[in-house]
């Protein structure tokens, strides 16, 4: 079963250096607009891991972008540790808050748990503005310039060739068999002995962490959070979004779909400030009409793409 | 290991709302036979394989694998201890190939040796060509064969089959057939359901019999057979007037 995996150390090895010119010679214009693009990655290839690969359709998972934004906000003023400290603590409280909020919300199936998402999402938020003693409430917490811009989007294209790699790792796996099985199949998948609700809390956990370092990643890129902008429903919509253009399930499905959708965002942002969200309503209901499996799985069932869990 | 019996049902009751699904059913499976369950439509015979196999848990009742109880454990656990079944309504993973399928039941040998155990069994039901196809391009009676072919990946100590030979052309009837001789041969236990009276005498050594989810009859197929209940809930009491 295993395949060689050389080719995708090279092409993980060139994306990086890719990144790392990127970042010493690119304007201070192109990083900000880099970072958008590997932000929508990020997010989107977070969201698949759990979402693609299992089925669970999450409506929240801005929430463990903003958690990760706060505890690193947080961790850098009151703290006063250093944005990789603080970083690893973003990380690590999204995975915490992913564990709590699965073991209680993977139970549900469908609708009830994508419902159940945005209810904990929006409660989370809720919780950061009205906590004004740690949060700051809705005046939100400045920070102190404790990483570049240009670091700020190196940690996070980092971060997304590391989820993305993740992800190859899962699809090559028994686990990610399993997650597979779950999407197709609960039951079924359980009389053939698949832990279900292990299997899926431990997906949500792994894609938690990703968005939780994004959450730092934009902390330390824009120097300021607050409960608006930390959780808006938006983000979320926008990774089930790029996600459903690429494919869901697919290795590459997010980034295809999030490079789609984020050069088109940069473009339509500048051109038709106006217009830009109806037009993105526009484009999910010709996605949902013409290409509801995305467009890697239709490339692959026409032949074009090889079938293969690799992609 | 324990005692003859693979499997021991004892007393178990399940009521679905006003329904009494279950009612008082026991009955054992010996290890390596093959044990028929018929009966009429609605008798029980599937809510009995879904208590078994752990789909939901009994009201009332002990359900012992090889000397372990196992009521009301999570599915999954029931089939990590070597009970595995199929269902009547089929459940491959349509969005996999036909090898991935096999691979998610596979019982944790090393990668090389399961796919060459998943190739091998999917080769026995005639699937070999098809092994990288997706199962939701299959037709149904593949769909079965390859559920079939799935049941048996990881090496189960008592497979439930769920009218397994429905919709399953003639030829590969017979085959699977006898695969579940062979299988059997080789140390697995089944227990089946099958309307196809003619299969379940040939098959099965011992046959239990449901109607309106009690045990109404049970041992050997011939004295089933004669058994006058079973005639009667069958084909009602005029066929059984007619047959005097």
């Amino acid at each position: 079963m295993k395949e060689s995996r050389l080719p995708v150390a090279l092409a993980s090895l060139a994306v990086l250096a890719a990144l790392f010119a990127y970042a010493a010679l690119a304007s201070p214009y192109l990083i900000a607009a880099g970072f958008t693009i590997v932000l929508f990655v990020t997010l989107s290839a977070s969201w698949n891991l759990v979402s693609g690969y299992t089925g669970y359709v999450s409506f929240g998972h801005v929430v463990f972008f903003g958690i990760g934004a706060y505890t690193a906000s947080l961790l850098a003023t009151k703290g006063g540790l250093g944005w990789p400290a603080a970083t690893l603590g973003a990380a690590s409280a999204a995975a915490v808050l992913a564990l709590v909020l699965g073991s209680i919300t993977l139970r549900l199936k469908g609708a009830y748990f994508a419902i159940a998402m945005l209810g904990a999402s929006e409660a989370v938020r809720v919780a950061a503005s009205t906590w004004e003693s740690l949060t700051g409430g809705g005046s939100g917490i400045t920070l102190p310039n404790i990483l570049s811009p240009r670091g700020a989007f190196l940690l996070l294209g980092i971060t997304a060739l590391g989820t993305i790699v993740l992800t190859y790792v899962v699809a090559q796996s028994r686990f990610g068999l399993h997650l597979l099985a779950i999407r197709e199949d609960e039951t079924g998948a359980e009389a053939m002995g698949v832990a279900a609700t292990r299997a899926k809390t431990a997906a949500f956990v792994l894609s938690a962490v990703p968005a939780g370092i994004a959450g730092a990643a934009n902390a330390w890129h824009i120097n300021y959070i607050d409960p608006e902008s930390t959780f808006p429903m938006l983000l979320t919509i926008q990774m089930i979004v790029m996600t459903m253009l690429g494919g869901g399930g697919t290795v590459l499905g997010p980034v295809v779909g999030a490079l789609l959708l984020g050069l088109a965002g940069e473009f339509l942002w500048a051109r038709f400030p106006f217009v830009h969200l109806g037009l993105y309503g526009l484009l999910i209901v010709g996605i949902v009409i013409f290409i509801p499996e995305g467009l890697l799985p239709r490339l692959m069932a026409r032949g074009i793409l090889p079938r293969t869990r690799r992609l | 290991m324990t005692g003859p019996d693979i499997l021991q049902v004892r007393h178990v009751f399940k009521a679905f709302g006003g329904l009494q699904a279950l009612s008082d059913v026991s009955f054992s499976v010996p290890r390596r036979g093959i044990v028929g369950l018929i009966g009429p439509n609605g008798s029980g015979k599937t809510t009995l394989f879904n208590a078994v196999s752990g789909f939901f848990p009994p009201d009332r009742g002990e359900i012992v694998l090889d000397g372990r109880p196992i009521a009301g454990r999570p599915a999954w656990t029931v089939a990590r201890r070597g009970l595995v079944r199929t269902f009547q309504v089929i459940r491959v993973f349509g969005q996999m190939t036909a090898l991935e399928n096999m691979l998610v039941a596979a019982p944790g040998l090393d990668a090389r040796a399961e796919k060459e155990r998943a190739l091998a069994l999917l080769g026995r039901v005639g699937l070999s060509r098809h092994a990288n196809e997706y199962a939701a391009d299959f037709s149904y009676g593949m769909t079965k064969l390859l559920e079939f072919a799935r049941v048996l990946m990881p090496g189960p100590s008592l497979v439930l089959l769920d009218e397994p030979a429905a919709g399953v052309n003639p030829r590969m009837r017979e085959t699977l057939w006898s695969i579940v001789r062979e299988s059997r041969e080789a140390g697995t236990t089944f227990v089946i359901i099958e309307h196809d009276m003619n299969v379940m005498m040939t098959l099965c050594e011992r046959l239990t019999v449901l109607n309106y989810g009690e045990v109404i009859a049970e041992g050997a197929p011939e004295e089933v057979r004669r058994n006058k209940d079973v005639v009667e809930a069958y084909f009602g009491k005029t066929a059984e007037r007619a047959e005097r």
